[in-house]
């Protein structure tokens, strides 16, 4: 990387702040003022309750580690004959290899046990610190370091060679020139899922992992730490998914974005946008549904002309990816509605046969009801009409009525009146009958309205996002389809 | 910059609230239609608690078994704006076992459990009248040997007096985590009571925070005044205890 430029961040997690939890990763970042030599280096202290100064232990980590890598590159660098033979028996020797990257995380770690020792003498837990029922004589001086535990990763770039060091989980990713992105460092299985090997491990010193590679070999123009904040926030970090999301394809697709970001804005604008995206990330995720909710810490060295030739290539696979992501998420929202959206629709179709069912029914009843209200009127008006007849209203004079001896008359119309009155309970009664059958129908249609409102309502949702699933893959349909498929990156 | 469309929702754990109900032939009538309202309620309840929740997003799955076992919620835990429940209906056998092994099965981060947020602990509710028909030891063996199972907050009601208190318990790893009751009322009132408790405390900021089944049972016979004839005592002895979890040898995030 001829004008390589590093830069780091540490960004406290959302899920620490809602608990009040403090940031337990660290990063740093270093370039030697004539460029020979860049470091950077990221380290996540262990959430575990008795890693209580789990912030301070990675603090420390990354402190020495770029304390051990200066010491080195100063001394790699005296000279050109000692430039020249470093790099000569770095890689034409692997013992002299191993033994010299052993060397240097030997030191590493034994300076950090050192200096936690340190700390612990100096300022010995609080009591609150401690816990409840908990002493300092139950800390023996063996497991101080535990209480320390963090992860590491560093990286050393000379003008030869980049030297890559990882104890724990995390991921140092490398750019290569052709624009292959890879994990060079052996992976260490027991870093999965949540668990992590770590500094303060009985096993440490054989547990740190590295590597060396040679630039005249393979040029490499970044290298990137990240601390797993970033890697769990993907869904493929452990596996194939399909699509643009082969195993590490989130991680990949994180830091296409970022040095896209880095070519576009320059080396010092780079460093305000990590300082910006980290905590969004943290919680929002980026190509991802959500973040992972934990600190986060990317630091690096990366070579922005370098970068620049690949920066098209690697915006076309971000947003491949981004839409896949987004693809996945919209099909997952449609599966976790389709139980529901059939039971409302089967509810609306039976509401809706019971309606049908009945509706024939009610146009007669109401009818006869119409009919009934109205003979009830009629009746009402007659019976009064009789009654004041037999409340001896004399009807007038010249009318047939008036013809009929009296007696008779009333007798006639007591008569009358009754059958009057008869009928209209029976009228009324009937009125009454058709309570029940009306109602029950008008229910059954005031179902048939609940039903379908709940029914369009929710498929109106289901709608949406089937629309927003279309939207999508025409994206992706328009993106692929000028160049096909040929664009892809070789990735491993 | 990132544009919106690439930016994620706010992020929030998942609740996962597991229901493994016998829908057996012993269920039928008065016991299966008491499941039915009773789940019903707990469905109204959790969806009011999921609106007042902002810590977490509670999902709910429901697993039937009988002549074998079945998701209801097949398509995964579902959101409670989400979740109808459909009306089940009893008949057949008790394939406990087979219960069990479907659980197993989705019990994974890359099966029902594969939130970007992670999960808080997730609780698992059991509910039988009955014997296992079928060997739910092996698979018991097994869902054992399930991080996320010997986790997760496991209480089990055993309705009716021929309901298998020991396999119960045995499920479950604890006979105090157990209710047993042939008085359907008490239990419709003690599933929603249990449902409603372990979903608020499991959504509590630590791990340490949140309850464990035998905690639930004792907290509803203080708050519900309640018989204590509702206990099952069994001494360790006559049923399988769950094992205490290996300590934890390797440095470790908090799962949740």
């Amino acid at each position: 990387m001829k004008q390589a430029s590093a830069f780091h961040h540490t960004a406290r997690g959302q899920l620490h702040i809602m608990r009040g939890a403090p940031c337990e990763d660290h990063s740093a970042s270093f370039s030697h003022p004539d460029g020979r030599y860049h470091i950077a280096a990221a380290a996540d202290g262990h959430g575990a309750k008795e890693c209580f100064r789990a912030a301070v232990g990675a603090q420390v980590a990354v402190e020495t580690a770029v304390e051990c890598l200066q010491e080195l590159a100063g001394a790699v660098l005296a000279s050109e004959e000692a430039e020249r033979s470093f790099q000569l028996d770095l890689f034409s020797d692997p013992r002299y290899r191993a033994a010299t990257l052993r060397r240097l995380t030997d030191t590493l770690l034994a300076r950090w046990r050192d200096r936690v020792q340190e700390h612990y003498r100096e300022h010995p837990p609080a009591p609150e610190e401690l816990g409840e029922g908990a002493s300092l004589e139950d800390i023996p001086d063996q497991s101080i370091p535990r209480i320390y535990g963090a992860t590491l990763m560093a990286a050393l770039l000379l003008p030869g060679c980049l030297l890559l060091f990882h104890q724990g989980d995390g991921r140092i990713e490398v750019i290569y020139g052709d624009g292959t992105l890879d994990q060079p460092v052996p992976w260490d299985p027991r870093c999965e899922f949540n668990v992590t090997t770590s500094l303060c491990d009985a096993d440490a010193f054989s547990g740190f992992r590295s590597c060396a590679i040679d630039l005249a070999e393979r040029e490499v123009i970044a290298c990137y730490l990240g601390t797993d904040g970033v890697e769990d926030a993907y869904r493929d970090t452990y596996g194939d998914l399909g699509a643009s999301h082969q195993r590490m394809g989130g991680v990949h697709t994180f830091y296409k974005h970022l040095s896209c970001q880095l070519v576009e804005l320059g080396p010092e604008k780079f460093s305000s946008y990590l300082e910006e995206l980290l905590p969004r990330f943290s919680g929002e995720g980026l190509f991802s549904r959500a973040g992972s909710g934990d600190d986060v810490s990317v630091a690096g060295i990366a070579d922005k002309a370098a970068l620049e030739p690949l920066a098209d290539r690697f915006r076309h696979e971000v947003k491949r990816y981004g839409l896949d992501e987004a693809l996945y998420w919209a099909e997952d929202e449609l599966r976790g509605k389709r139980r529901k959206h059939g039971i409302l629709q089967k509810r609306m179709e039976a509401a809706q046969a019971e309606a049908d069912r009945l509706r024939p029914q009610l146009a007669g009843l109401e009818q006869e009801r119409e009919q009934l209200k109205a003979e009830q009127q009629k009746l009402a008006a007659s019976v009064q009409h009789v009654t004041e007849e037999l409340d001896g209203i004399q009807p007038a004079q010249g009318t047939e009525d008036a013809q009929i001896p009296e007696p008779d008359r009333e007798r006639i119309s007591k008569a009358g009146c009754q059958n009057l009155m008869e009928r209209l309970n029976a009228c009324t009664a009937r009125l009454k009958q058709l309570d029940g059958p009306l109602q029950a129908l008008r229910e059954a249609d005031d179902r048939l309205a609940q039903a379908k409102s709940s029914f369009e309502d929710y498929d109106a949702e289901v709608q949406a996002i089937r629309a927003r699933l279309d939207n999508i893959q025409r994206e992706i349909d328009a993106l692929e389809a000028p160049a096909g498929n040929g664009a892809a990156a070789a990735e491993t | 910059m990132p544009t919106a469309s690439e930016r994620g929702p706010s992020p929030r754990k998942e609740l996962h609230i597991f229901y493994v109900l016998d829908t057996s032939g012993s269920m039928t009538g008065t016991k299966i239609s008491t499941l039915n309202h009773a789940m019903e309620e707990c469905t109204q309840v959790l969806k009011t608690e999921a609106q007042k929740n902002g810590d977490a997003m509670l999902k709910i799955a429901v697993l039937e078994f009988n002549s074998g076992a079945r998701w209801i919620t097949s398509n995964g835990p579902e959101a409670m704006e989400d979740f109808e429940w459909e009306y089940l209906t009893a008949g057949g056998l008790t394939d406990m076992g087979m219960a069990l092994d479907e659980l197993n099965s989705k019990l994974h981060k890359s099966e029902f459990l594969g939130s970007m947020m992670g999960a808080y602990i997730p609780i698992i509710i059991f509910m039988t009248d009955g014997a296992a028909t079928d060997d739910y030891e092996g698979a018991l063996a097994e869902i054992r040997q399930n991080e996320w199972f010997r986790h997760s907050t496991k209480i089990g009601f055993a309705i009716g007096d021929e309901a298998d208190s020991k396999m119960i318990a045995s499920v479950v790893g604890d006979s105090e985590a157990v209710i047993k009751t042939s008085d359907l009322e008490l239990f419709a009132r003690l599933l929603r009571f249990v449902t409603v408790t372990s979903s608020m405390r499991n959504t509590s900021i630590t791990p340490e925070s949140a309850m464990d089944g035998k905690s639930i049972v004792a907290d509803a016979r203080r708050q519900m005044d309640i018989p204590d004839s509702v206990t099952v005592e069994l001494k360790p002895e006559e049923y399988d205890p769950e094992p205490d979890p290996a300590p934890d040898d390797e440095w470790g995030e908090e799962k949740w």
